[in-house]
């Protein structure tokens, strides 16, 4: 019974209520290839920060990345820890002061885990803005010569060499995922090709299926 | 272009042909309303789950679990219920007279024109309810799949949906909902495999769903009330709305209806339970959407590999279409066979009704168009959209329909003041009512109320009227 006050106001009466929404997400990634660490910035947008207001920020605890206690930097909020669960790191923002700047920023270095690395990023209990397909945007900086293959999100990614001897690799998407899953590959190497076998496997069984209604076409519409 | 239009495009060109050939096959009014009545059981079963699993299942349900949890699965319980219900009760009774429309069905029972132009009327009214839910729908899809602006996808969305109907009528929706219920089933199967590999398992799943959202396996997170009174809404929505009750005229016999339900039946509970899944996935996957609406959308373009994750989302579009072409041909024969022709004009010619009904069929398609680009329902989730149209339908319809065909005493006029009284009530406590008892609740008691004391206080029906129904 603890929801109703929430799934009245949201589901039955539509109401609009005011509150603070994210505006948008970007996410800076560095490789350290020394470290064998990912320096991660994430900054968050917000449409408006009002004092005395509590922001939750939480990340998911995920197997085999390890990750060090995120740096929160805002003029407009403090923040202490409140919790950290077996799969969840929690901490309570409080808003001190209304202003304009609304930008929340959060850095923090991943390990590299042997395989797959799973970069978590942070996310709020307040729902999104929008859903425009820039909403976020995720940038990382790996060696020139260094081949990823990208597990989650499933997006189209862009490529950028840049001077230093490293690319920028990036992609936008309408939504803030709560990780980035990636690998890091040999220099050279192909991506894995398991979503391309998955994809043509389902265009096969749809052809195969396609063939069996044609061939039971009579006896299928009239039984 | 992408991959991804290319793959729409396909999809859509793929459904026009049917349409055309549909068109080719279309001899009678009877073909084009109840495809003939010679289904069997393969396609009338899919066409009864396509037309139940509407965007109220891929974009709905999946929402209201992203934003509440999973108590909502109390509801979903009565679907299997219903069906049997329909099946058992309500289709061997039903079906001893096919007629090609659901009011004809009330004028036939009660011997009364008025009855049936009562009754197409409420369809005329909740059609445009409902269609409301799928426009907006598909301008989700539209917009994060292809980056359009929510309106301008709407609009194509709608002006795709007309074209298809207006040319092949039922049987190019049966056939389409066919092949729109594979790409369902498959895609689903297939997504709910993927989706998890993110995570070590459903437990794992389960875990950090807890963690992120802590209530939402509390089964009480809906209060009680309101998921008894809105599992009243399915069940009798799905029992005795006319898209749905048209499809037993469309089949060859009982033996055909009750394989064809019971096709339903597993189709409509397997989908929505994978669809739980897939919802909890996102929630974890993608915390902080806007709307849970867009759960479904995001998780087909960000979580799937891009064939599958494009056939899913024309999957989520042809649910849409499947729902809203079967509405829109039963609002069509409202007009022309229950209005014009019943009440109008009598001796309209069968060119002539076929007209008046795909000019009906634009007219329903375009209203509910300008009213939600106008801004109407602007922010309330899809699901409940449906729900409510689900229970204007069933407020309206359940009672003269089911008891019509078990107590012979129902009169014409316990029928009218019944689907009226239904009716309104149901707007009345939408609008001013009690929210946390869906207006189904005090709109079907109204119904069930007022047909029998109506009924009773009146003048029996003729022997004529109800002896069809009754003969063993």
């Amino acid at each position: 019974m603890r929801l109703i006050p929430l799934i009245l106001a949201l589901l039955v009466f539509n109401i609009g209520i005011s509150q603070t929404k994210l505006t948008g997400v970007a996410v800076e990634v560095q490789y350290q290839l020394d470290a064998k660490q990912y320096s991660v910035k994430e900054v968050m947008n917000f449409d408006t920060l009002m004092a005395g207001e509590t922001l939750k920020l939480k990340s998911l605890i995920l197997n085999g990345s390890k990750e060090t206690e995120p740096f929160i930097a805002s003029r407009n909020a403090q923040f202490k820890v409140k919790k950290i669960s077996q799969d969840l790191a929690e901490f309570d923002l409080q808003v001190w002061r209304n202003t304009s700047d609304n930008l929340l920023e959060v850095t923090y270095l991943v390990e590299e885990a042997s395989g797959t690395t799973d970069i978590p990023l942070y996310f709020t209990e307040l729902p999104a803005a929008s859903s425009n397909e820039g909403f976020f945007r995720f940038e990382m900086d790996v060696p020139e010569k260094q081949s990823y293959h990208f597990r989650f999100p499933s997006v189209t990614l862009e490529e950028a060499m840049m001077d230093n001897g490293y690319k920028k690799v990036s992609f936008s998407m309408p939504a803030l995922p709560s990780m980035v899953r990636l690998s890091l590959l040999e220099e050279d190497a192909e991506a894995p090709m398991a979503t391309a076998v998955i994809d043509i496997a389902v265009a096969a069984t749809f052809i195969f299926i396609a063939l069996l209604i044609w061939r039971y076409r009579k006896k299928l519409v009239y039984g | 272009m992408s991959w991804q239009y290319l793959i729409f495009i396909g999809y859509f060109l793929l459904v026009f042909g049917i349409g055309w050939l549909s068109l080719r096959w279309t001899k009678s009014e009877k073909d084009y309303w109840i495809a003939g009545g010679k289904l069997g059981w393969g396609i009338g079963g899919a066409t009864m789950a396509a037309t139940h699993t509407s965007a109220g299942t891929f974009i709905g349900t999946i929402g209201v679990i992203y934003a509440v949890g999973w108590s909502f699965g109390w509801v979903l319980i009565v679907i299997p219920l219903a069906y049997w219900f329909m099946v058992a009760v309500l289709a061997p009774r039903f079906t001893k007279v096919r007629e090609l429309t659901l009011p004809a069905f009330l004028q036939r029972r009660y011997e009364s024109k008025t009855a049936r132009g009562v009754g197409a009327v409420i369809i005329l009214l909740s059609t445009v309810v409902y269609i409301q839910a799928q426009i907006v729908a598909g301008g989700l899809v539209a917009n994060v799949v292809f980056g359009l602006e929510p309106t301008t996808g709407m609009v194509i969305f709608t002006l795709i949906l007309l074209l298809y109907t207006l040319v092949g009528g039922m049987l190019a929706v049966a056939y389409t909902d066919f092949l729109q219920m594979i790409i369902m089933v498959v895609g689903t199967i297939v997504s709910v495999p993927i989706a998890l590999s993110h995570f070590e398992g459903l437990s794992d799943l389960m875990m950090k769903v807890e963690a992120i959202k802590p209530l939402t396996f509390d089964w009480s997170g809906f209060p009680t009330v309101l998921l008894i009174t809105l599992g009243l809404a399915f069940f009798l929505g799905s029992v005795a709305t006319p898209e749905k009750v048209v499809r037993l005229y469309a089949m060859k016999n009982m033996k055909t209806v009750r394989r064809a339900i019971l096709a339903t039946i597993i189709l409509v509970t397997g989908l929505n339970l994978l669809v739980f899944i897939l919802g909890l996935t996102a929630m974890v996957l993608f915390p902080n959407l806007p709307t849970g609406d867009l759960a479904m959308p995001i998780i087909a373009k960000a979580v799937l590999p891009t064939f599958i994750g494009t056939i899913m989302l024309a999957a989520v579009t042809s649910a849409m279409m499947s729902t809203v072409d079967s509405l829109l041909l039963v609002a069509g024969s409202a007009l022309s066979e229950d209005i014009y022709q019943n009440l109008l004009h009598q001796k309209a010619s069968q060119s002539r009704r076929l007209l008046v009904a795909r000019i009906g069929i634009l007219i329903v398609g375009i209203v509910p168009l300008v009213s939600v680009l106008l801004g109407f329902a602007e922010g309330e989730l899809i699901q409940f959209i449906v729900v409510l149209f689900t229970a204007l339908m069933a407020a309206g319809f359940f009672t003269p329909v089911v008891i019509g065909v078990l107590w012979k005493r129902g009169t014409k006029e316990g029928a009218i003041v019944s689907m009226i009284g239904g009716v309104v009530i149901t707007g009345l406590w939408k609008a001013f009512g009690d929210p946390l008892i869906y207006p189904v609740l005090p709109g079907f008691l109204v119904s069930m109320a007022s047909y029998f004391v109506v009924s009773y206080f009146t003048k029996p029906p003729k022997e004529s009227a109800w002896r069809p129904y009754f003969e063993d």
